[in-house]
């Protein structure tokens, strides 16, 4: 993995608005409404071309395919995978935050993400072509241009156990690890490739809030350390240095008063075998958590991608601000080992589009140019 | 400048036992002036903005009961500092409508707003927020003869109602937020006088009577002038130059308005106005710092949360507050529905007190919670986010 080695490096979390008419496409398929299938295959490939380019236009250096073929960041296995059925009228879960005031609606939009997955059966790969043409499209797109680094986001197996219904196997445990022994053919895949492989973990931290609000601080952590062990189960034989693990509170505009303070979770993220931790940096509920990593021992060549652009606002970050966040974060964990990224996706659910497209592309720029003005003060 | 603030000071002022409550032993909190108001009075001061029939004696029993409501819940949220949360007012700006002799309205919708200059560079993201610039309605203002204040009963009202809510609620202080003469012209369109100098020093004459029964009745005025920095999306034919010129005049009328009042009772807020877009071509602070002042006030309260602002308190490593001087930036926000983290608010306070002094500091917020699109019981968490985050800060800046 690239580190900032002589000036700051910037990526992102994945996700990017797809294109008005792709996402139409998005929309009839996930709606199970016929569509055209090679239309969509091609325009899919179209998309990741046009997408990369774009990252490189507005200064990002390890870029990724904006997932412009999937429907969200982890409902997309439903179409890969066996055993598992989207199901409609699943009651969604209230989030701790938002049980003081049942009236307020999170402006979050999107229908796509409604349905719930449940397992129903043996999981297993129904599809492994669509992985390889995640692959093909990215490698396609790449073929013009040459980023520092381009990586691939997938989901994790605490994220999928967080998000699937289970009604199959005997409990959550051996759903998880059902989970990871599946999805570990996805990440080798992405590694084979060659490229960066990013697990998302929101889990991790949204967790709390979301699935687990009645459980003890003590009892949560239990339960993120063992989906922390699945993940690893999952990576084994996967060089740690070609994975980045993205952890995030949840990609809404909501209060997120009740999030997990990082500061109490940090110890079992770092038990991940990755090379890179990602987390939210941003936001105003974890804007002051740099200061975390002042009391934490990183592993050796641990790159630290902190969130330094919200993506759940439309007000564009000045660069200054961004600057000032990665110098906060270079203060603490040494600035070759921080890379400059956003708080989550602009496209976490396909047409969950909270923050405008033009608007996020110039959010992605101040990106650039807040890292390009922190460089200079760090590097003279 | 100073030939237009020729007011001498006036009697029933007593500069001498009045000072501006600073922060001498701790962080002291405040906010900008307005706070949510309960659903039923919105309903009955809008069928009376709308000419419909209402029942007066009803809405004033409202009113008084809403102040004394939303007094008790800033002292409960540990506020020093606080306000009538302006519950008599639809908005902070066009309250005065009714207030004054020589407007006229009439139908139809404002034709500008403060959002322009960002709308010519996201105009798909505008189209879809057809509310998204703080708007006056649909009516438009014209100033048809000689301006004449007339509110004198309804700033009375405001007054008793708060002096009445402060029986008994343990605060510093309280202030009113009134609106200055550049914000007021963002509405208002002078067909009567011959000038533009010629109307806002006629609005100037009649807003001074306003601020001066507030400053009268002992609370603190506070001067809403977010015109100073939001008037550069709204003029979007200026550049930075021509409109530090056009700002000066604007200045010298906002001096005028309130000369004689003393520096010592009046703060004054200004922001980049209470919309959630991307604020990309907000005018930077240190544009127009000078100009801010350059305002005869003791206190400045400014918008520094949100992250188009957030950087700017390093301008106070470069600008000198000046001696007596107060700053009250804002430390927690209206552009997120994210309740701030009471450390970042310690953060923001420590950054800020590093550069102008701890003394120098109270901590508030970047605009009303009361005109903005904040849930209200996310504006009441986010207060005390703020009361939090001065507590911390204050732990920090004091050694205890």
């Amino acid at each position: 993995m690239q580190h900032s080695t002589y000036r700051i490096l910037t990526t992102h979390a994945g996700s990017l608005a797809r294109p008005a008419d792709l996402l139409e496409m998005v929309r009839t398929k996930e709606a199970g409404q016929p569509y055209d299938h090679a239309a969509f295959v091609a325009r899919v490939r179209t998309a990741v071309a046009e997408v990369v380019g774009k990252q490189l236009d507005v200064g990002i250096d390890v870029v990724s395919d904006g997932e412009q073929g999937k429907p969200g960041f982890a409902n997309y296995v439903k179409d890969r995978l066996t055993g598992l059925v989207a199901r409609t009228g699943v009651p969604p879960r209230i989030s701790s935050d938002q049980a003081e005031f049942p009236d307020f609606q999170p402006p979050e939009g999107g229908t796509l993400n409604t349905r719930r997955m449940v397992c129903i059966g043996p999981l297993g790969w129904q599809d492994r072509t669509a992985v390889q043409t995640d692959i093909e499209n990215f490698q396609a797109a790449l073929q013009a241009v040459q980023p520092t680094e381009a990586f691939l986001p997938t989901v994790s197996p605490g994220t999928l156990a967080q998000n699937v219904l289970n009604e199959y196997y005997k409990d959550e445990e051996a759903f998880l690890f059902a989970v990871a022994d599946v999805m570990r053919e996805e990440y080798h895949a992405i590694v084979q490739a060659g490229f960066l492989l990013q697990i998302d973990s929101p889990d991790l931290a949204m967790g709390w809030h979301t699935q687990f609000p009645d459980k003890t601080l003590a009892e949560f952590r239990t339960i993120i350390a063992r989906r922390v062990e699945a993940l690893n189960h999952a990576l084994a034989g996967i060089p740690p240095e070609r994975v980045r693990h993205h952890i995030c509170w949840g990609n809404g505009e909501r209060p997120h008063h009740k999030d997990v303070e990082l500061q109490h979770i940090i110890d079992i993220l770092l038990t991940a075998q990755v090379g890179a931790l990602y987390v939210e940096g941003a936001n105003p509920r974890h804007g002051h958590e740099w200061k975390v990593f002042r009391e934490v021992q990183l592993p050796e060549g641990m790159v630290v991608i902190p969130g330094v652009i919200d993506t759940k606002t439309n007000i564009i970050e000045h660069p200054e601000l961004v600057a000032d966040r990665i110098m906060n974060y270079a203060s603490v964990v040494g600035r070759e080992n921080v890379i400059a990224g956003t708080d989550c996706g602009f496209g976490t659910s396909a047409d969950r589009t909270r923050v405008a497209p033009s608007i996020s592309w110039a959010k992605l720029q101040a990106l650039a140019e807040g890292a390009r003005l922190a460089s200079a003060r760090l590097w003279g | 400048m100073g030939r237009y603030a020729q007011r001498r000071a006036e009697p029933g002022i007593d500069k001498e036992d009045q000072e501006m409550k600073r922060s001498t032993d701790r962080i002291l909190t405040t906010h900008a002036g307005s706070l949510p108001k309960p659903p039923d009075l919105d309903a009955m001061l809008r069928t009376k903005e709308a000419g419909q029939p209402y029942d007066a004696p009803a809405l004033q029993q409202r009113l008084a009961c809403a102040v004394a409501e939303v007094v008790q819940q800033q002292a409960e949220h540990g506020l020093d500092i606080i306000s009538d949360g302006e519950q008599s007012k639809t908005s902070f700006t066009t309250y005065l409508s009714e207030r004054l002799a020589g407007i006229e309205t009439r139908r139809g919708a404002m034709a500008r707003a403060v959002s322009d200059r960002q709308r010519q560079d996201f105009p798909e993201y505008f189209a879809a927020q057809r509310t998204a610039s703080p708007g006056v309605g649909r009516r438009q203002f014209y100033c048809v003869g000689p301006l004449q204040y007339i509110g004198r009963d309804a700033v009375q009202t405001d007054i008793a109602n708060l002096q009445n809510a402060m029986a008994g609620v343990q605060v510093e202080e309280a202030f009113i937020p009134a609106v200055a003469v550049g914000t007021v012209e963002h509405w208002i369109a002078n067909e009567y006088y011959p000038s533009d100098e010629a109307f806002l020093f006629a609005l100037a004459d009649a807003l001074h009577a306003e601020y001066r029964a507030i400053v009268e009745a002992g609370f603190i005025l506070q001067i809403d002038n977010p015109n100073l920095p939001d008037g550069f999306g709204l003029y979007t034919h200026l550049d930075v130059r021509a409109y530090r010129k056009f700002q000066e005049l604007r200045i010298a009328v906002l001096n005028r308005s309130i000369a004689g009042l003393p520096a010592s009772r009046i703060r004054m807020h200004v922001c980049w106005g209470a919309h959630k877009g991307p604020h990309n071509t907000d005018i930077p602070l240190k544009d127009i710092v000078d100009l801010m002042l350059a305002v005869q006030v003791e206190a400045y309260s400014v918008e520094a949360a949100n992250p188009r602002h957030a950087h700017e308190w390093h301008l106070w490593e470069h600008v000198k507050l000046p001696a007596g001087k107060i700053l009250i930036p804002g430390v927690v926000g209206h552009d997120s529905d994210t309740i701030e983290h009471p450390e970042l608010v310690a953060e923001r306070l420590c950054n800020y007190a590093a550069v102008v002094g701890r003394d120098n500091v109270i901590a508030g917020t970047d605009c009303g919670f009361g005109t903005s699109r904040l849930h209200p019981t996310i504006a009441h968490l986010k207060l005390q986010t703020l009361v939090e985050g001065a507590r911390l800060a204050s732990q920090k800046l004091w050694g205890r």
